[in-house]
């Protein structure tokens, strides 16, 4: 019986033995699993942000090559060639297929390409970027200059343009961004009539103010003395004044060029004219390149209108530049720059019915303006994010000489 | 059983412990952060370099003195190497070793042609430009600079290696660069006023538009109504306005005077560009003359004439304009240092360069006529550089001996020099007192072929009149000094009030002397006259001094004088003394006094002696005895 | 018989005893601490290049340090500001600015003097990077508009 009870306490003593090894081995390793495997998610999230700013990808300059589609592209990088520490090129990142721009589909990137370019499993890994300004502004009107041509008394057209305005700035983590540095551009584009001969020549009228944000992180800037001057006569009554020098106000924009300690940003506030004298604004068109892509659900164009871009190399300067359409198909209408200066902001491109002679001048008022926004916020997504297991990194990042904040986040899609 | 289990348990321990030890060799593990390092090591070094160029060129700008070598090495050299000295000490504890390239060379343009459109009212003209080839010529700073495309530059390369990293052979090269091209240039005229349009591009090293503001540009016309002898500068500030058109194309207006009308096309363009750093250049390189010879007059000899060119395109040969010919006005000198000059001399058959000089004057003279004593070059001493203004003259030889056309070009080098010898000049100034001018050395601007040595002292004794010019040669004891073009003679101790201005001009390369023509048949005494002037013959002459006792025949005596006085005399050897040999000259010169009834005596001095290699001294006499001086007949801008 | 079993018994708990201690000991030594801290090291070492990288990227320090006598005036603060905006919340920082200085060269290599006259950091212990575990530092070298070559060095530790 001895034997037996021996046996039994040796055989309680062997399972404890076993058992508590057991618990102390997996305990000790399963921490370092967990901990590992959710660390490799950061870790992979880490190496693929370091991936998608730091390498050009393949073919480097994938971006502003539009012959080539998105299967052409072997490796998936942002980083602009022969730019700085995280500056990232603005033709790659304008390819990104973004809600709120319409890219014709065998030039923009999906999510599989995405993903295929970053060597990810589409059923595995998910992920979300979102690229934005790293300083913001927002602008309120607080009071408008309106001009007017009258004919008789009665008003003909009435534009009404911001006369004075408030900018309130804030970092990407929306804290207020006090003593930061502002640089105001307000250009006016109009046609200008001229009779004697007669001709419509296209104005850019310029001015810039510096100006730097109080501890709120708010500015206001006043440019009612500047406005009396350039469109003048106010109100332009044609009886007194006749139709020379009638100005048919096109586009007008405020470009803030904020610098925020090592932040720098730029923000284009398009002022909705064309909806004033019921004329058509479209706001998601698209720039690859020197092209434009219109899509066809946002505006008819006749074939016979004329065009021409205007566009803002701030702080200085707003110029013309030439367009005209060299294709379409079913989707999109394709119109081509005469070039993109490498500087330009923000382009606007006017399309309107020409004018034969000065009695129907009246149809200057017919136009399209269709807004580019070379500095967009993106959000790309491949899909919903998982709730459990994703992991968020983000940088500063350059983008045409401008800073923003670049987040991705990385999730996977099976559990475990 | 024992056993057993301590044997698994030291089994268990061994692996426990080698787990252990792979573990710490994996957090101790940091080979990725040296990437983070080349990476900062990388943008600063770009940094570095944008700042040397913008010290550079900013302070060369500024300077009048246009010293660039000085302010390369003050800024460039010495930051840069403080700069690779600081990054060994930043990171010393990674084992760092840096090779920086402190002496680059690298072609970055090759020579190429550049046309400029130049409409005058209307009409249109191209200016072809010839550009020469850009590289580093062994400095991590160049400026190519008064061209119509001109360029500030920096270069280098680096090469680190991180032994305590295991990192070898990264290597990171850097061009910052900053290239100005003025592309056309048009007058346009609208109910009487004239204005300029001048269209440029303003480019980066990536080839990417520098956008700049009206402020930051500075452009300087021609207004050739300015009155030079007040010192101001004929080089005006334009007022401008500044358009830009896209990529990197700009258009500056601005309004000029009808007067300045002709001179339209000649502009200077400066600019700063946001990073700091500054451009200058210049719509054109130089100019051509042609030069023609209206004397009818063979002389048998040498003609040289000595010109003298101005900063608004005044010209004169012995203070007497020239005619001019040409049909258009003659061309300004852009302010630029005078370092960067030359002139060249050129026929069908050949073209060389040929010596000149920058004199600096006390003030902006007034004319350049001898009506006006009381001016002449600058006793400054230590300076002999600047820049190009209302008191410098250009004075070069025009040698018309072997050709009755010839072409001068009067151009300026891009590459900036800014420096050149730093030893006086030496221009004789000469008076009663004191013969031997040499402790009033004139500072004046030294072409690098400006280094003969020779002195030579006039004495002048008392009878009232230089009558008696004693002409020593003493090459050996002043073997290291530079002399100029020519030299300055006045009459009395008093520097400042009135007195005889004349000159030596000697002729420092060629191996053509001059000559002149041969008068014959002149007895002592006769004396006859042509127009205004007094012409005394020929003569032989005993000299005294180092010469004492030697006779001279063939003895050029060339005088001057008024009409109740001696004239001068002056002695040409031309014999073999002690191993200086001297041409074979058969014919003589003559001055004679122009006017008459005044005290004001003007006198050249030609002392003539071709001697050691290829020196030689000869005068400008062909003044006196020419009826004409030589006309400009062509301008042609290159 | 007794007695044998009794010492089998002994051997038996001798080496339960043995093989207990055995494990508990290799369990201490095989755990990696913190597999976690391993790699944040290295992540905020990276973290720290990427923080002096924005910093040097624009004309900010020139404007900071040198806009009016940096002998005198607290720029120190406003550096502190501006690098706290970028720091999360656990990590503490803390930045000393040499300045390289040729006219006291030992050996024809310059001196390092530290420019800050108070610390910018975002905390006030002396010795608190000697306590905490997980540091890492970075040093970069910068360029100033004004001529003066400064070296940067960041230490930063995560809680």
């Amino acid at each position: 019986m001895n034997v037996t009870v021996e046996y039994i306490v040796i055989t309680i003593i062997f399972v404890a033995i076993i058992s508590s090894t057991t618990y102390f081995i997996t305990n000790t390793v399963n921490t370092g699993i967990v901990h590992i495997s959710e660390q490799q998610l950061e870790v992979k999230a880490n190496t693929l942000l370091e991936k998608i700013l730091l390498t050009p990808g393949d073919p480097p300059n994938w971006g502003a090559n539009t012959s080539l589609s998105p299967s052409d592209i072997k490796s998936f990088g942002l980083a602009k060639v022969g730019g700085k520490l995280y500056e990232l090129d603005i033709d790659k990142v304008l390819r990104l297929n973004t809600t709120g721009r319409a890219i014709p589909r065998n030039l923009c990137l999906g999510r599989d390409d995405v993903l295929r370019g970053l060597g990810l499993d589409p059923h595995e890994y998910g992920l979300m970027i979102r690229i934005v300004p790293a300083v913001n502004a927002s602008l309120k009107i607080r009071s408008n200059y309106t001009y007017a041509i009258e004919l008789d008394g009665n008003p003909l057209l009435s534009y009404r343009v911001p006369k004075v305005f408030d900018l309130m700035l804030a970092d990407y983590s929306f804290k207020p961004a006090p003593n930061a540095n502002v640089t105001v551009t307000y250009s006016i584009s109009y046609l200008e009539l001229r009779i004697h001969p007669f001709r419509i020549i296209k104005v850019n009228r310029v001015n810039t103010t510096l100006t730097v944000s109080n501890w709120l992180g708010k500015t206001r800037v006043d440019y009612g003395n500047w406005l009396s001057k350039v469109l003048y006569p106010n109100p332009h009554e044609i009886t007194t004044y006749g139709l020379n020098g009638i100005k048919i106000i096109k586009s007008v924009k405020i470009t803030v060029q904020l610098n925020y300690y090592t932040m720098k940003n730029i923000y284009v506030f398009n002022i909705p004219i064309a909806r004033q004298i019921n004329e058509k604004e479209v706001f998601n068109a698209s720039i690859i390149g020197n092209r434009v892509y219109i899509s066809k659900k946002a505006a008819t164009i006749p074939q016979n209108w004329s065009a021409y871009a205007i566009e803002v190399i701030p702080p200085y300067y707003v110029i013309s530049v030439n367009a005209e359409r060299i294709s379409e198909d079913d989707e999109f209408y394709i119109y081509e720059l005469e070039f993109r200066d490498p500087r330009s902001t923000s382009l606007d491109l006017i399309i309107y019915r020409p004018a034969p002679n000065e009695n129907v001048w009246i149809n200057l008022k017919s136009s399209i303006l269709i807004h580019i926004d070379l500095m967009p916020v993106i959000v790309f997504k491949t899909g919903e994010p998982a709730s459990a297991r994703r992991v968020t990194v983000g940088r500063i990042v350059d983008i045409g000489g401008y800073t923003y904040y670049f987040e991705l986040t990385l999730w996977s899609v099976e559990e475990g | 059983m024992t056993l057993a289990v301590i044997i698994v348990s030291i089994i268990v321990l061994s692996i426990a412990v080698a787990v252990h030890l792979a573990y710490i060799q994996y957090q101790f593990f940091r080979h990725e952060s040296y990437a983070e390092v080349l990476k900062s090591i990388d943008s600063d070094f770009g940094r570095l370099l944008t700042r040397i160029l913008s010290d550079v060129t900013v302070k060369y700008n500024r300077s009048n003195y246009g010293l660039f070598t000085y302010y390369r090495s003050l800024y460039a050299e010495s930051m840069y190497s403080y700069w690779v000295k600081t990054l060994i000490l930043a990171y010393q504890g990674r084992g760092i070793q840096v090779s920086a390239e402190m002496s680059p060379h690298r072609t970055l343009r090759n020579e190429k042609t550049i046309t400029i459109v130049i409409d005058n009212e209307g009409t249109i003209s191209y200016w072809n430009i010839q550009l020469s080839e850009v590289r580093m010529n062994g400095s991590i700073v160049e400026c190519y600079w008064y061209a119509p495309e001109s360029l500030s530059i920096a270069y280098s390369k680096i090469s680190i290696n991180m032994t305590g990293e295991g990192v070898y052979g990264w290597i990171k090269e850097h061009l910052i660069m900053l290239n100005l091209t003025i592309t056309g240039i048009k007058l346009e005229e609208d109910s009487g006023q004239y204005f300029v349009s001048i269209n440029f591009t303003l480019l980066d090293e990536a080839m990417l538009p520098v956008i700049v503001s009206r402020r930051d540009v500075e452009i300087l016309y021609f207004d050739p109504s300015v009155d030079i002898s007040s010192g101001r500068s004929p080089w005006k500030r334009a007022k401008i306005e500044l358009e830009y058109l896209g990529l990197g194309n700009y258009v500056a207006k601005y309004e000029i005077d009808s007067s300045s009308r002709e001179y339209f096309k000649y502009v200077v363009i400066r600019v700063l560009d946001p990073r700091g750093i500054l451009v200058e250049a210049c719509s054109y390189t130089g100019f051509k003359l042609e030069f023609r010879d209206n004397s009818g007059v063979n002389i048998g000899g040498s003609k040289v004439y000595v010109i003298e060119y101005g900063i608004n395109g005044t010209i004169r040969c012995m203070y007497d304009s020239l005619v001019n010919n040409a049909g258009e006005a003659l061309p300004p000198i852009p302010p630029i240092p005078y370092g960067q000059l030359r002139v060249n001399e050129s026929t069908t058959s050949y073209n060389r360069e040929i010596f000149f000089d920058i004199e600096v004057w006390k003030r902006a003279f007034k004319e350049w006529s001898l009506s006006s004593p009381g001016e002449y070059p600058v006793l400054i001493s230590g300076r002999p550089y600047g820049r190009f203004n209302s008191t410098t003259k250009l004075v070069f030889y025009l040698n018309l001996s072997d050709a009755d056309r010839k072409n001068i070009s009067i151009y300026w080098k891009s590459a900036a020099i800014g420096y050149v010898s730093s030893t006086d000049c030496k221009l004789i100034l000469v008076n009663r007192d004191n013969p031997i001018g040499f402790n009033n050395s004139v500072a004046c601007f030294i072409t690098p072929y400006s280094r003969r040595r020779y002195l030579y002292s006039i004495n002048i004794s008392d009878d009232g009149v230089f009558s008696n010019f004693t002409v020593k040669f003493d090459p050996l004891t002043y073997l290291l000094g530079n002399y100029s073009l020519r030299g300055f003679f006045n009459k009395t101790n008093s520097l400042d009030s009135s007195y005889v201005l004349g000159y030596i001009a000697y002729r420092l390369n060629y191996s053509v002397v001059i000559g002149s023509f041969s008068v014959n048949g002149l007895e002592f005494g006769l004396r006859f006259t042509y127009a205004d002037k007094y012409y005394c013959r020929i003569d032989s002459y005993y000299e005294g001094g180092d010469f004492k006792d030697r006779e001279f025949s063939d003895v050029f005596v060339w005088m001057y004088g008024n009409t109740s006085k001696t004239c001068i005399r002056v002695f040409i050897f031309n014999k073999e003394i002690d191993g200086i040999s001297f041409s074979n000259v058969t014919s003589y010169g003559h001055v004679g006094a122009l006017g008459s009834g005044s005290y004001t005596v003007f006198f050249k001095v030609v002392v003539w002696i071709t001697s050691i290699s290829d020196v030689s001294l000869l005068g400008d006499n062909l003044y006196s005895f020419l009826m004409n001086t030589p006309s400009v007949e062509k301008i042609a801008i290159e | 018989m007794n007695r044998r079993g009794q010492i089998k018994l002994l051997e038996a708990v001798f080496c339960v005893i043995l093989i207990v201690v055995v494990f508990t000991v290799a369990s201490y030594i095989v755990t990696p601490s913190n597999p976690f801290l391993g790699r944040s090291s290295k992540s905020l070492e990276i973290f720290g290049y990427y923080l002096l990288d924005r910093i040097t990227s624009t004309d900010l320090l020139d404007k900071v340090i040198f806009k009016h006598d940096y002998r005198t005036y607290l720029w120190e603060e406003e550096l502190k500001v501006i690098i706290s905006a970028y720091v999360p919340v656990n990590v503490y920082f803390n930045l000393t600015i040499y300045v390289s200085n040729m006219t006291d060269s030992i050996d024809g290599m310059p001196t390092l003097h530290v420019l800050n006259k108070i610390p910018i950091s975002n905390v006030a212990e002396k010795d608190f990077f000697n306590k905490v575990y997980e540091v890492a530092s970075a040093t970069v070298v910068y360029t100033s508009r004004k001529g003066y070559i400064l070296v940067l060095n960041l230490v930063l530790a995560r809680v």
